[in-house]
């Protein structure tokens, strides 16, 4: 079995990468797949955080390219999903303690078992972007609807043509409500832009930050709305043909009424 | 650390620097009409290149700073990991790049997909000597590149460009000639560099960050959002100022 490795970067910080890759992953094994999620943010360890496992870490990344240990002992396994598994970042060492060989050799070793390899990669577009990006075939940009995360995003799109062909972009934390007001990019302005297939849209989402700190992933409590924006999202990467409802503006109540009459 | 013994040859048309180690040459230095252009060895490792190139910079103490360079690949088949080491130690010194020239057509596809400008050969020691206008007679040298550019990407040549996709903003294209753009200008271009004020920028959205021509330069008021619909547009140096107007199919 060789499984689909996929890098979710941005080159920005703080647009949500990390809760992103939480998330999907959450959300693809909660679909019955196997998934592992790698935090490539050596020395800047979150994910375990977000997934709230952080006191079941005991070997990281390092261990595991240094030979310290084995991949499987490094695996720290969810506590609500049975198929999702993280190997977390060393909290100690730096970007360079790791090359961007032995993170595709990982990777390559992580495929045979595992159907998802969901890479954290770090901001920035220097040696981490680099490794996560080797151990990657396929990628995801998140961005923020605001124009310095979509210009560094068209920065980091460029630099992945070169290798991994095409990405697919998150446009993260969109405020309808702003939007409407013309105080933020929409979701044209920033498709236009960009200019790559449109993976998903995940509204501004209070629970997520609640979420975070509880580190129990959104798409957990269901019925949120960047929740089930997620959950389109893993959908959409098993290759359902999921529609994107925030494209066309905003759930209104005349669109929930007629989903109420449908029952879609 | 690389020691590495310099030869220096010096003829009528260019200057030469080779630098070797242990009888193995690595890379040369020409002075060429172009600007300075630095030739690799097809077979030398190239991480010795690199830490020879690195030490050839020092020693240089910015001479190259800010210049533009070229780099001549040779027959050498160059891995993406290679370049990007090579790029951060230029990147380091404060090299720019002019163009890079490759005979190895994997290569060239790597390092134009690398955002880079690229040849297949590099007009070698010129026999005569031309003094006259360095561009080339109208349409005779255009490079048209069949997609678009993103932030942090740059395109240099010396003739016409022609690109069909959008130029994000914190893209660069630098011509000596004209640019056409068949997508959204959005970055920011150099039309006529250096002095060839009688270049023109047109664009099917002209809304350049910044737009010189020659030895002007433009800083265009904020662009209205003309989505989904075309504004052909072309900037022209009219008594010595960039104008913009609308685009009507001729000049």
């Amino acid at each position: 079995m060789s499984g689909r490795a996929i890098v979710v970067t941005s080159g920005k910080g703080g647009v949500g990468k990390t809760t992103a890759t939480a998330n999907i992953g959450l959300s693809l094994a909660s679909r019955g797949q196997k998934v592992v999620l790698i935090d490539g943010d050596i020395g800047l360890r979150n994910l375990d955080l977000i997934l709230g496992v952080e006191n079941r870490v005991v070997y990281n990344i390092v261990d595991v390219v240094s030979g310290r240990c084995q991949p499987r002992q490094a695996l720290v396994k969810d506590k609500r999903i049975s198929s999702l598994f993280l190997i977390p970042a060393s909290q100690i060492d730096q970007k360079e303690a790791i090359n961007a060989d032995q993170m595709r050799d990982l990777s390559t070793q992580l495929k045979e078992e595992f159907d998802f390899v969901l890479i954290d990669c770090p901001a920035g577009i220097e040696q981490g972007f680099r490794n996560a990006v080797a151990a990657a075939d396929e990628a995801i940009v998140v961005t923020t609807p605001d124009v310095s995360p979509v210009r560094d995003a068209d920065r980091v799109i460029g630099l992945l043509q070169g290798s991994l062909g095409e990405p697919q972009l998150i446009i993260n934390r969109m405020s309808m409500a702003m939007v409407k007001r013309g105080d933020m990019l929409d979701q044209q302005d920033v498709l236009d832009i960009l200019a790559i297939r449109l993976l998903g849209i995940v509204p501004e989402d209070e629970a997520v930050v609640i979420a975070g700190n509880k580190g129990a992933p959104v798409v957990l409590n269901g019925g949120s709305p960047s929740g089930d924006a997620y959950g389109r999202i893993a959908r959409r990467i098993l290759g359902e043909d999921v529609p994107i409802p925030e494209l066309n503006g905003h759930s209104s109540f005349a669109k929930r009424l007629g989903q109420f009459i449908f029952g879609r | 650390m690389v020691r590495g013994n310099h030869t220096r040859i010096q003829t009528n048309e260019w200057v030469e620097l080779v630098v070797s180690q242990g009888g193995t040459s690595l890379f040369s230095i020409k002075g060429l009409k172009e600007g300075p252009t630095l030739l690799f060895d097809d077979h030398a490792p190239f991480a010795d290149v690199v830490a020879a190139v690195e030490e050839e910079l020092a020693r240089a103490d910015g001479f190259f700073r800010g210049s533009p360079i070229v780099l001549h690949f040779g027959d050498r088949p160059l891995q993406k990991e290679e370049w990007w080491h090579l790029k951060e130690t230029l990147h380091r010194e404060g090299v720019l790049l002019r163009y890079v020239v490759s005979n190895d057509a994997t290569s060239r596809k790597m390092l134009y997909r690398e955002g880079l400008s690229v040849r297949e050969s590099v007009p070698l020691p010129r026999t005569e000597k031309t003094d006259q206008d360095p561009l080339p007679p109208e349409g005779q040298r255009a490079s048209y590149l069949r997609h678009g550019m993103r932030g942090g990407q740059k395109e240099v040549f010396d003739g016409d460009v022609i690109l069909a996709g959008d130029v994000n903003q914190g893209a660069e294209i630098i011509a000596g000639g004209d640019v056409v753009v068949i997508g959204t200008l959005r970055g920011v271009v150099h039309a006529g560099y250096p002095d060839n004020a009688r270049a023109v920028v047109i664009a099917l959205n002209l809304t350049p960050l910044q737009l010189r021509i020659g030895p002007l330069i433009a800083i265009p008021e904020e662009g209205q959002n003309h989505r989904g619909v075309l504004h052909p547009e072309v900037a022209r140096v009219l008594d010595d100022q960039i104008v913009i107007e609308p685009y009507n199919g001729k000049l």
